[in-house]
């Protein structure tokens, strides 16, 4: 199956606020556990027990237009960051309606489904993310 | 070379002061004591002595992460606090998991040691590497849920606080801290020592991340990790126990081994269980939640939807805490018994000691130990939970007969007298835990020889509980196999506790969760060295002897720190009721705990003298505890493996 | 007959708490369980714990019921 179209999705039913997604994100893009490295957060109620609202890019290209170094692009139906063009104004990053960029050392990152196996749904063990 | 999964730093406060400093953490002593318990035990040992009385501003409050706090290893959102215990004045120590944990990692710290004592109420608010000092009149006398939302209302809801109540405030003997509002450091007082600190709240918010020694190796462990939780031989029973029903789910399950405390401990079989089991709480169920990195996930939010309890909405209640307040009480009201558990969540008790004392008085009343007059019209009744709820709030306020129990149970009957002493369930001053050793007999040494008191999070052990024979077989030989899997014989129960108590404190220091280790056994010895090493870079941590050493040498330092303090052989006993009582009901009907030969065993096997209680001078310089032993020898004259004694 | 006590998923997958069977012994318990009970203690059967007046017994033990023993069925939990 091809990428056309998918992002990550979150069933708030099942998520249980582990931050297991978060951490395999940052690990898996910087070698280093911190859930503000990651391109995917949840923020979760622990009073009540339940999703506030999840940080992750919906993969609509609103960046893309509004980059002035044209380093953001399309490759497929996914928006991917190209840091060799990338001159770290974080346009990008104010322009995100859903705050999915993380910024790491002055740069911005985002999700890009992890070459096609995102490893935040693989590592949900309650299936409450999914790539769809 | 730094080592990786450390910060490297210790965050020093004094509270007196009002000044912070920075110290490294030493690389030899991350080698020696790892982290977590360890490290608080290797900094409480340098920093106390027995002349410091627990609530004076010269006791110390560790609040210690391990190696893998804040990575993705199994329930590595652990933490810890330590200090010289309020209620027993010996070694206390409480671990929560939640969210707080990582935090304290990503801001820059392995451990804070706080020392002094504030002149009025404060917090501490720590973001990265700026400590302030919160003034914190505003949040005195406030519950820990309405004090955590203000602090996250003002200060920024991406912040993780712990915080006492009332009762911390008020230095009950057995105040807890509540963590994320329902995670709670519930045992031996923690809360006090905030409180006599004058110390509200820790709020803590870090911007860094944990990083890895090698990221290749390490991502193989988190593959196992995962593949344990989803393919492994635990991983189904593991969702579907205690994973769905949560730690709840024991109560039907103890009853139907005759294990489930009931009337203080009277006996192990309660003919209403069924209504506070894991299945009648699931009703109540608004959430399933977790920890921070855990895939068992067990911590659930409970509602009370209508009736006299309606409104109530709180983490757990625990096993633990529902046979404290629920068949050791006799009260077979679910909904009054999650009420229960919220009100100790508020004002901030441990349920474990809440439930004994009162259940301590139920019994003193029942056998006409405690006048009318003490009791100023209180009816203490077993089963009565306006009682019991009322008794809530009095020893968290100290009122009446309230202030005696605020005390902790053994002082609470010395107070009483009239031979009440015998219904004081406890061990060193700290009230028993949620087993019977009469129905699981190694739960005696368990309780006997555990460094703070009566208590099943240092060394209770699981393979004999329903027997696991594989796990038996792989970890004693198949030749103590049989014997080892009785739960109702004392054979090798002291080696086995022994085995525990070393993985537990090795548990206890890197930090995981019980659940995992105590039960499931899905991560034993082996497990920890293949994550150690690759997150740490620490050579010796691939070795499994290194860590079995490191364990046996945190485990005595503790036991040490104890005997600074004067409490020896002496105290490693448990409660007649469970020696010389024979059980009156239930599936364990008529025995008793024969302790002597389990803790002969478990002496041998820790290899300290029997006959004086003390370890063997060589014992702790095998261990490297020679500081120990230099100190430990100006007031006891440590026996000789070479010249005499039980060996 | 024996009376039987299912609990934890067991309970809830097969909606029945209480079976009485007429047995006696464990194996021959479980095999004469109602059909969809069975099926759901045969998919869980290597996880399953059987206690009987608090001994554990195994699945295919024959040791002799009397018939008045309680059987309890578990899913495998353990702790404090």
């Amino acid at each position: 199956m091809g990428l056309q179209g998918r992002r990550i999705n979150l069933d708030p039913s099942l998520c249980t606020g582990c931050s297991i997604c978060s951490l395999i994100c940052s690990f898996s893009k910087f070698g280093i556990f911190s859930p503000r490295y990651s391109m995917i957060r949840i923020y979760y109620n622990h009073e009540f027990g339940r999703v506030e609202s999840i940080s992750i890019c919906r993969q609509c290209g609103e960046c893309v237009d509004r980059c002035p170094y044209g380093a953001l692009r399309w490759s497929g139906s996914i928006v991917t960051v190209d840091h060799n063009l990338c001159r770290g104004c974080l346009t990008c990053v104010h322009t995100c309606k859903y705050n999915a960029f993380s910024v790491v050392d002055g740069k911005p990152y985002k999700c890009d489904l992890c070459n096609g196996e995102p490893l935040c749904a693989k590592y949900c063990v309650r299936g409450a993310l999914y790539a769809a | 070379m730094q080592p990786k999964g450390y910060t490297g730093r210790i965050l020093f406060i004094d509270l007196t002061k009002q000044k912070y400093v920075v110290k490294p953490l030493e690389v030899s002593i991350a080698k020696q004591f790892i982290g977590g318990s360890g490290l608080a035990a290797y900094l409480l040992w340098n920093m106390l002595n027995e002349n410091v009385h627990p609530l004076s501003p010269d006791n110390v409050l560790v609040v210690a992460t391990g190696p893998a706090t804040g990575a993705l290893a199994p329930s590595a959102g652990r933490f810890m606090v330590a200090s010289k215990s309020p209620i027993t004045g010996i070694w206390g120590e409480s671990h929560a998991g939640g969210f707080f944990g990582p935090e304290i990692k990503y801001a820059g710290y392995d451990a804070i040691v706080i020392t002094g004592r504030s002149s009025e109420p404060v917090s501490l608010i720590i973001n990265d590497d700026e400590v302030t000092f919160y003034r914190s009149q505003h949040l005195w006398g406030l519950d820990t849920r309405t004090a955590t939302n203000i602090i996250l209302d003002s200060l920024g809801r991406d912040l993780h606080v712990m915080v006492i109540g009332p009762a911390g405030e008020n230095m009950v003997k057995f105040a807890s801290i509540m963590v994320d509002y329902y995670r709670a450091l519930g045992r031996t007082g923690m809360g006090a020592v905030m409180g006599s600190k004058n110390l509200k709240a820790i709020a803590v918010r870090g911007s860094r991340g944990v990083e890895v020694h090698n990221p290749d190796e390490f991502t193989k462990v988190v593959e196992e990790f995962l593949y344990i939780n989803t393919r492994g031989p635990w991983a189904l029973p593991a969702q579907l126990s205690l994973g769905k029903y949560g730690t709840p789910n024991l109560v039907s399950l103890m009853n139907a081994i005759g294990r489930l405390p009931t009337k203080n401990h009277w006996t192990g079989y309660w003919e209403h269980a069924d209504k506070i089991s894991g299945e009648a709480l699931l009703k109540y169920r608004i959430s399933r939640g977790s920890c921070f990195s855990c895939m068992i996930m067990c911590k659930h939010i409970t509602m009370v939807g209508g009736g006299k309890y309606a409104g109530t909405v709180t983490g757990g209640p625990e096993y633990e805490s529902l046979v404290s307040l629920g068949s050791n009480l006799l009260i077979d009201n679910a909904e009054a018994v999650i009420y229960m558990n919220q009100l100790c969540n508020l004002y901030g008790l441990d349920t474990i000691s809440t439930g004994k004392v009162i259940s301590f008085l139920f019994e003193c009343y029942e056998r006409g130990l405690v006048s009318e007059e003490e009791l100023r019209g209180l009816k203490p009744t077993w089963g009565n939970e306006e009682t019991a709820i009322e008794l809530i709030k009095m020893i968290t306020y100290r009122q009446g007969i309230g202030n005696v129990l605020a005390e902790g149970v053994a002082r609470a009957a010395r107070i009483i007298g009239r031979g009440s002493e015998y219904y004081a369930l406890h061990v060193k001053g700290l009230e028993v835990s949620a087993q019977d050793p009469r129905a699981h007999k190694s739960v005696g040494v368990t309780w006997a020889t555990s460094v703070r008191g009566a208590d099943h999070l240092r060394s209770l052990t699981t393979v004999d509980e329903l027997g696991y024979r594989d796990i038996a077989i792989e970890r004693f030989g198949a030749e103590m196999a049989n014997e080892v899997c009785n739960r109702l014989s004392e054979g090798y129960k002291g080696v086995v506790v022994k085995d525990q108590e070393d993985l537990f404190a090795l548990v206890d220091s890197v930090i995981m969760c019980k659940y995992g280790t105590m039960w499931p056994p899905m991560y034993y010895f082996d497990f920890i060295a293949r994550l150690l090493y690759p997150l740490t870079g620490i050579e010796e941590f691939s070795n499994v002897k290194h860590l079995r050493e490191a364990a046996e040498r945190i485990v005595n330092l503790k036991r040490c720190f104890n005997l600074r303090e004067g409490i020896g052989k002496e105290y490693e006993t448990i409660p007649k009721r469970f020696t010389s009582e024979p059980m009156p009901t239930g599936p364990a009907k008529g025995h008793v705990c024969n302790l002597e030969p389990m803790l002969k065993e478990y002496y041998l096997y820790r290899r300290w003298d029997y006959n004086t209680g003390l370890p063997y001078g060589e014992t702790l310089e095998e261990l490297g505890l020679n500081f120990v032993l230099v100190e430990l020898e100006k007031r006891y004259s440590l026996p000789r493996r070479g010249n005499g004694g039980s060996s | 007959m024996v009376l039987v006590r299912l609990h934890g998923v067991i309970k809830e997958e097969g909606g029945i708490g209480v079976v009485n069977v007429d047995a006696k012994s464990v194996s021959e318990v479980l095999h004469k369980l109602p059909s969809r009970i069975k099926d759901i203690v045969g998919k869980y059967i290597k996880y399953v714990v059987i206690v009987v007046d608090g001994e554990i017994l195994h699945v295919n033990s024959e040791k002799y019921l009397e018939g008045d023993e309680a059987v309890d069925i578990f899913l495998v939990a353990g702790g404090g």
